[in-house]
């Protein structure tokens, strides 16, 4: 059975900032997001649709990953029908200590950004040999 | 030991509400969200704008497998349909499971007949455009007043 050992940190969600409480003039949205682990460490996929490469800010301090994008508002054309608005993406997440902050990777396509967090070397689950006699 | 605090709860539950009111809304007025979560809304969602040439059709629908990707369209019906692929990994292995994946169809209908064969479709960053012309009978015609 799979057994989650780095932590996710959820209960710790209200110590980190969210754009949208701070006096922002633009507006922010959280992005929906799957995290999910494997051996080699977590894997963290953002839906981030009209966000370009230019867009995208994604910078890790302090232990705390944030991702920031922003979206071009586009003209203001008058709309038939309007479900959606362009708004820009904000989260935070706080990153747990056995993750491998030096080689975190960051790729995007088709607006879902996917970033992997290796686990740091040391943590790494390891086999270990039973020798019998 | 913990005991269950009345007072205690009911002071949560509501900065939670109260929280969930705050992000909903800019200057009291209910905001759309920008995307929709795993829900029974349409998708995609859909933004339709027009001139006097063409309508224009924006969906908002990330991660798309181009190939799955396809736009039907016939007098004045639209039909997106595509797939996100689903992700496969064990479901005790997600930390945090908040995006939607798997088929999914949409049929609008337009403001006007289209000449189907000019739609052009472009699947950038998440977000399809969509491009159709509008039918010449539909267009607007422009009259001369005589002037005597």
């Amino acid at each position: 059975m799979a057994e989650k050992t780095i932590p996710a940190t959820q209960n710790n969600e209200n110590q980190v900032v969210k754009r949208e409480i701070t006096r922002h003039p633009e507006a922010y949205v959280t992005p929906l997001t799957d995290i999910y682990e494997e051996e080699n460490g977590l894997y963290v996929m953002c839906d981030l649709p009209g966000v370009n490469k230019e867009g995208l800010r994604i910078k890790v301090e302090n232990g705390i990953l944030t991702i920031e994008g922003h979206v071009d508002s586009t003209n203001d054309t008058s709309y038939l029908l309007r479900e959606f608005e362009p708004a820009n993406y904000f989260r935070q997440f706080e990153l747990s200590e056995s993750v491998d902050q030096e080689k975190i990777n960051a790729e995007m396509k088709n607006g879902v950004l996917s970033i992997f967090l290796p686990r740091a070397e040391a943590l790494k689950p390891r086999t270990i040999e039973v020798k019998i006699n | 030991m913990s005991i269950w605090n009345f007072l205690k709860e009911m002071d949560q539950l509501q900065s939670q509400i109260g929280e969930l009111a705050r992000l909903n809304s800019v200057a009291g007025w209910p905001r759309m969200s920008f995307l929709p979560g795993v829900s029974s809304r349409h998708y995609p969602m859909m933004n339709i704008s027009a001139d006097d040439q063409n309508i224009y059709v924006e969906a908002l629908a990330p991660g798309l497998d181009s190939q799955s990707l396809k736009v039907t369209a016939v007098r004045d019906k639209l039909t997106i349909s595509g797939e996100k692929a689903t992700t496969k990994v064990a479901s005790e292995k997600f930390h945090r499971n908040e995006r939607s994946a798997g088929k999914f169809t949409r049929t609008i209908e337009l403001p006007t007949q289209i000449n189907p064969d000019q739609v052009a479709a472009e699947y950038n960053s998440g977000i399809l455009k969509i491009t159709l012309p509008k039918a010449e009978e539909a267009k607007p015609r422009q009259i001369e007043i005589k002037v005597n």
